[in-house]
């Protein structure tokens, strides 16, 4: 048995494609804009089929492309994840010392990740690993914010409370600094994973051979606007897949407990 | 309480402390204390709001050093916080991430020493939580707590290492007046049992004479202190008590002389 919350959630979630799709369809029947222009829903998803489905020795398959954006995503964000996460925890916590380096990540920062693209270009030459390196320095700014500003949340309340216990410095990074500042990191690498992500789409129409945005652009020059629209909505389904799946689900598994119905539950 | 037998638990020796302001201005917030706090002491500090009480305090836990002066315990000199000198703050700091068991748990595996002295961490972990009455409660996070249960539970997480000196900063000051009470006889029956020396900072003149084997009343700042006044009554005590009427009236006198201006 759905509940009538669940009920309701599900009609609005398909009310919101009706809606989507019926526009979509209607300006691309009675517009007046031509198909190659404009092609209609049922066309970009019986193309969107075709190259799912679509083995043939002769062309590349879809998969290939997914599977290269995907792997440069991950290399990256994971790349980030492990120097923007300790040095956020280490200037924050270490303070004094570091705080040049805080400010010196804080010039770096204004500049948009785009703009850095002439340059990585020049370093790497196109391919994997510039587009690799365009990933990890667009998830790493918002990552290592998060993990300073979290650190140093911290740093006056539970750190006395801990260093009153007689708390070892090991002790205070892994049990007090890790999972306290645990709601700040899971929204940097949140927020670093969906930056990366958009990033990863722009820098591969600019350096890459393969990939989701190099099949964006290349369908472009072949005017397949089916195509193009297939992708596109390609990349925001797996971007929305992440989101929903790994970031959601980690906060609930670790924040949702600390929380959950805290209202509700008070006792006593 | 304080036999000339017994060296003194605390030792506060002149001790001055000066902040600088963001503004390049020296603030003096304590001024010249000098006290002597017997072991099983229970001491309030009380004085006006922001007169540095606090500051007295966080002297002792070592969260602060002092500009001048020494702050001793157990016959050495403070440097830095330590687990023979447990702190219950005014706001919960409880760790949210962690259930009140491993709260309260986390004092006796936080470092080699410490585990090194309490092999039965969990028998340990599970009479502190008896003793604060919480039994039940192990496995629950600190946000499904009523307010009076998270101070209860930071008393039990800052006893769980056995400290010799228990510092209290207001611990409840936010709590309401039932909950409060019923609070201030816990810690008399926990501080009776354990036999530790409280120092508990506070700005109600009701709960220091409740609570306290001698009151030390602070000026507004810098601080100094204004008089000591020493009660000899048991416990539980009566609030209606003539005698503590007297006193009260009299501690009200001192205060009003110090009120400062907000």
């Amino acid at each position: 048995m759905m509940k009538d919350g669940q009920v309701r959630r599900y009609l609005l979630v398909l009310a919101s494609f009706a809606w989507f799709f019926g526009g979509w369809w209607a300006l691309a029947r009675f517009s007046g804009i031509p198909p190659y222009l404009l092609p209609p829903p049922q066309q970009v998803f019986a193309t969107l089929f075709r190259l799912l489905t679509d083995f043939d020795a002769g062309t590349r398959s879809l998969w290939l492309d997914i599977f290269d954006s995907i792997g440069r995503q991950l290399t990256g964000f994971a790349g980030s994840v492990i120097l923007g996460v300790p040095l956020g925890i280490i200037c924050g916590y270490v303070g004094k010392a570091f705080l040049g380096f805080d400010r010196m990540v804080r010039l770096i920062y204004p500049i948009p990740s785009i703009a850095w693209v002439p340059l990585v270009l020049i370093w790497f030459g196109p391919g994997s690993s510039a587009i690799t390196f365009m990933v990890f320095l667009a998830a790493f700014w918002p990552i290592y914010m998060q993990a300073f500003e979290g650190t140093r949340q911290l740093s006056s309340k539970y750190l006395r409370a801990a260093e009153s216990l007689g708390a070892s410095r090991r002790s205070i990074i892994l049990s007090i600094i890790m999972p306290g500042g645990l709601p700040y990191l899971l929204n940097g690498l949140r927020l670093g994973y969906g930056e990366s992500w958009r990033l990863l789409v722009a820098a591969e129409m600019l350096l890459a051979t393969t990939g989701m945005g190099q099949l964006i652009q290349v369908s472009r020059s072949m005017l397949e606007v089916d195509k193009i629209i297939a992708g596109m909505i390609v990349v925001g389904l797996l971007g929305f897949l992440v989101e929903r799946y790994v970031f959601d689900r980690a906060e609930r598994a670790t924040l949702g407990n600390w929380y959950r119905r805290a209202e509700e539950a008070t006792v006593g | 309480m304080d036999s000339p037998a017994s060296p003194p638990m605390i030792e506060i020796e002149n001790v001055t402390k000066v902040f600088s302001t963001q503004d390049n201005r020296n603030l003096k917030t304590i001024d010249d204390i000098q006290l002597s706090i017997a072991q099983g002491e229970f001491i309030c500090l009380l004085g006006p709001s922001g007169c540095g009480k606090s500051t007295l305090l966080n002297l002792i836990a070592g969260f602060e050093t002092p500009s001048a002066g020494i702050v001793a315990c157990a016959g050495k000199p403070v440097v830095a916080p330590g687990p023979d000198r447990g702190v219950v703050f005014q706001e919960h700091t409880l760790f949210e991430w962690m259930t009140v068991s491993n709260n309260v748990s986390f004092g006796l595996t936080c470092n080699p020493d410490i585990r090194a002295r309490f092999p039965d961490a969990a028998g340990r972990t599970q009479a502190c939580i008896d003793l604060v009455g919480l039994r039940g409660f192990e496995n629950t996070f600190p946000n499904f707590l009523s307010g009076g249960m998270k101070q209860r539970a930071a008393i039990a997480r800052s006893l769980a290492p056995d400290p010799a000196i228990l510092l209290m900063d207001e611990p409840f000051g936010a709590l309401d007046a039932q909950t409060r009470f019923i609070m201030q006889n816990e810690l008399l029956k926990i501080w009776q049992t354990t036999q530790k020396t409280i120092v508990f900072v506070t700005h109600s003149i009701e709960e220091a004479v409740f609570l306290a084997d001698r009151i030390v009343v602070m000026t507004k700042r810098p601080a100094r202190i204004k008089e000591i006044v020493k009660l000899d009554m048991p416990r539980p005590r009566n609030i209606n008590d003539p005698m503590l009427s007297d006193i009260k009236s009299r501690l009200y006198d001192s205060m009003a002389s110090e009120s400062v201006m907000i």
